[in-house]
């Protein structure tokens, strides 16, 4: 909270206080971090140079793999090696992408929620896997940088509903990172590749990505990045192209019933291996040892684009989609770029060419350009640049709605609305005397709210009893600069406002991800309780030195009593945080927060007031 | 409302249907520039909250004022009325409306429907923009009531946009 962008963007900064921070690409099949040194973004290799890590993580009853050694063990160990993992992310057991997926997975049957998946290690959550990624590319940093790690920003698809998001920023949290932002990944590859040429107008990014697809449309200008549409499909990717070819493989050897889970993964590797080689061959001879009886196919060019085209069709249509609602004509179109690994297939550029009668752009790696952009922004909000131009304006990707009665949705937020985003609405109650109120949230464009994904159920309580259709139960949705939804209700006619706290349907709760935390194999060999502290005095000393420069630079504003007890309540904190316990001094931060709440809409009131002045008196200017 | 100023006054702009939509457009991104999330990353939770809130209404008074339909409704709530769930339309306008949906369920029946479907969309965004010159003119002497039928006629053909681009998009399946 040093409140530092409120005075003037770009006060100097003192050379020591430069800060640490990376960009992390988290993808279904590799993910990768980047990082900035001396003004370059660049991803962060391992000792061999490599810098993708396969995004793989195997669990044994004493150790966890992450990476290629986790990868070198898919094969035999299918049941404890976990691939593609984001694509559970945010997702209930109940889904069909884990009901159908045909997973080499046993998941535990209970629980109706989040997924639990059954390792040598223990039960295992999505969010836990992905978090012993983000470990493993945090440590990559540290070790690199020869540093700690400040903050991150980590990318995720565009088209991430807000369970995904919640669960990928859980992940990053468990794994003890500090996310500043999540950005999409198509408006990450668009910064990279715009600060990189320097162009400006509309681009599509067309990111096909390991397990999603993505497209947004972006209007550039003097460093602003502003996404006017985006549209996408997160389970669509490579990864659909390798199993379309392994079906294909299953189907002529005719063993769909026999196949283990074992021989369906070997299966699937090859398959991918071939695709991989397609790009600059033929066709490709795979041989097999299943069941027994070695085996061999020949796999074609056109066999492979026969198999890919209705996947490729899927993602123009989306195309058209972002197109239309841009509101933007395909001749407006200045540049087509392309962002992904599955966009090295010369199908996918030759359909995105002659769909955009552009040739699209490839100049930097498609696979690193998203922790390019992403590293890139992570310096810009760690305070690195003060005085840059660069900003990223997203929006929605999917529409946020109430269920109605009859079962439908009601649009409140649609998609392609720029965040954040506030709505509110109102309705009524149905008889009289009732006194609660079911709000169901769901985000999807479909009609029917049951055909839309649920994300929080709750009940409105303690309205008062009037006659039907009197109460006025208002509800707000506020959408974050993350994207991320919170939800609250109540009634208006009475003095009591019954506002509730939104539990996500898909997600775990903060009572879990504390539990997790605590548990993890890194807090037990650690003093829990002495990093609780240390992170509670870091805390206390950010809100103290933040409260004490806004109070030199703007406390005249305050009346003389008010001012006194904010002078007061810095002393106390002062004081608890260098006696007291992680508990005492976190509650001391909350206390003076709510004291300062005032201070703090003053002085943002009073920043806003000079800015929307400010440009009378310009156009005064300019005008004369 | 933020500080007592209508989306007009946010902007600067003069309160009139046909806003200058390039100095809005400005003026947007100046304060976006200024008051992004993004530049209060470091701010305590209570500024970062304010913040957000601000932001989102300067996104949703941009987004209405950009937008022709919901500028229209909106500026005729600052007249002080507002549009009615169930109105009864003009005899002519609501044969019009029947006859323009009866066209476009006959495209859709057409497999060959494109050339079509484009040229009455084409026709249906020119009468969309005929209105707007209506619109300006009654909204600039105040007759309220001619600009309610307006926005109903507008409120129609927008949606009827909008269907002709969800089926040209996806012609086999609704979403």
């Amino acid at each position: 909270m040093a409140l530092l962008q409120i005075t003037e963007p770009g006060l100097p900064r003192e050379p020591h206080s430069r800060k640490l921070s990376i960009g992390i690409d988290l993808g279904t099949t590799n993910s990768i971090v980047a990082g900035v040194r001396e003004g370059k973004a660049f991803a962060l290799p391992d000792l061999n140079g490599n810098c993708l890590v396969p995004s793989v993580v195997n669990y044994s009853e004493t150790s966890v793999l992450v990476g290629q050694p986790a990868l070198e063990k898919s094969t035999y160990d299918s049941l404890n090696t976990i691939t593609s993992v984001k694509r559970l992310m945010g997702r209930a057991l109940t889904d069909s992408v884990i009901r159908e997926g045909k997973l080499p997975y046993e998941f535990l049957n209970e629980s109706e929620t989040v997924p639990r998946i059954k390792t040598a290690k223990g039960l295992v959550t999505p969010t836990e896997v992905s978090s012993e990624i983000i470990k493993n590319l945090l440590e990559r940093a540290t070790e690199t940088f020869e540093d700690k790690v400040d903050g991150a920003v980590i990318t995720v698809p565009a088209h991430f509903d807000d369970s995904q998001r919640q669960a990928t920023k859980d992940a990053a949290k468990l794994a003890g990172l500090n996310v500043m932002r999540l950005i999409n990944e198509p408006t990450a590859a668009a910064l990279a590749y715009g600060l990189d040429s320097g162009q400006e107008g509309s681009v599509v990014v067309y990111d096909l990505g390991g397990g999603t697809f993505d497209v947004s449309l972006l209007r550039m200008e003097n460093g602003l990045f502003r996404v006017l549409a985006t549209g996408g499909d997160v389970s669509l990717g490579g990864d659909d192209f390798d199993s379309a070819i392994c079906q294909w493989i299953i189907d002529s050897f005719e063993i769909e019933d026999t196949i283990s889970s074992d021989e369906r993964r070997a299966v699937l590797h090859e398959a991918r291996v071939a695709k991989e080689k397609l790009v600059d061959s033929e066709f490709e001879e795979l041989c097999f040892h299943l069941q027994g009886v070695d085996r061999q196919i020949r796999l074609t060019i056109d066999i492979l684009e026969g198999l890919c085209a209705p996947l490729v069709e899927k993602t123009l249509a989306i195309c058209k989609r972002v197109v239309n609602d841009a509101k933007i004509q395909m001749k407006d179109i200045d540049n087509v770029v392309l962002v992904g690994g599955s966009t090295r297939s010369l199908m996918v550029r030759k359909a995105a060419e002659s769909f955009f009668e552009k040739k699209p752009l490839v100049d930097i790696d498609p696979e690193k350009v998203v922790a390019i952009g992403a590293a890139i922004q992570a310096d810009l909000l760690i305070g690195n640049n003060p005085d840059s131009e660069v900003l990223l304006l997203d929006v929605l990707p999917l529409s946020l709605g109430l269920e109605m009665m009859g079962g439908l949705s009601e649009k409140i937020l649609p998609r392609n609305t720029p965040i954040p985003a506030n709505q509110i609405r109102e309705f009524t109650t149905q008889k009289d005397g009732q006194t609660s109120m079911k709000i169901h949230v769901v985000q999807g464009e479909r009609d029917m709210a049951s055909d839309c994904r649920s994300l929080a159920e709750f009940d409105l309580k303690g309205i008062p009893p009037l006659v039907a259709g009197s109460a006025r139960i208002q509800v707000m949705f506020e959408v974050d600069a993350d994207g991320l939804l919170s939800v609250s209700a109540s009634e208006v006619t009475s003095s009591i406002k019954a506002s509730i706290e939104v539990k996500p349907t898909y997600g775990l709760t903060e009572q879990e991800i504390t539990q997790m935390l605590a548990s993890s194999f890194e807090m037990a060999e650690m003093d829990a309780s002495a990093r609780r502290l240390a992170e509670a005095r870091v805390e206390a000393a950010r809100v103290v030195e933040a409260l004490e420069s806004a109070l030199e630079k703007d406390g005249r504003i305050l009346n003389d009593e008010v001012a006194e007890s904010l002078k007061l309540g810095l002393e106390k904190l002062k004081a608890i945080s260098t006696e007291g316990d992680y508990r005492e001094i976190n509650a001391g931060i909350d206390l003076l927060g709510k004291a300062s709440e005032e201070f703090a809409a003053l002085r943002m009131n009073m920043a806003i007031n000079k800015a929307l002045a400010g440009q009378k008196i310009t156009e005064i200017e300019r005008d004369l | 409302m933020l500080f007592g100023k209508n989306y007009f006054e946010i902007f600067d702009v003069t309160q009139t249907y046909d806003v200058d939509q390039k100095g809005l457009l400005k003026r947007y991104l100046g304060l976006q520039r200024k008051f992004h999330p993004d530049r209060y990353i470091a701010s305590s939770e209570a500024e970062k909250r304010i913040n957000m809130q601000w932001v989102a209404e300067i996104n949703l008074a941009f987004e209405t004022l950009s937008d022709d339909l919901k500028r229209s409704i909106y500026l005729l709530k600052l007249n002080g009325h507002e549009l009615e769930e169930n109105p009864t339309l003009d005899k002519g306008i609501l044969l019009k409306q029947i006859e323009l949906r009866e066209d476009l369920e006959e495209i859709k029946r057409d497999s060959n429907y494109q050339l079509a479907l484009t040229e009455l969309k084409k026709e249906t965004e020119k009468e969309l923009e005929s209105l707007k010159s209506h619109l300006k003119a009654d909204f600039s002497i105040g007759d309220n009531e001619a600009i309610k039928n307006l926005i109903y006629e507008q409120q129609f053909l927008t949606k009827l946009i909008r269907e002709m681009e969800l089926f040209d998009q996806n012609p086999m399946e609704i979403d």
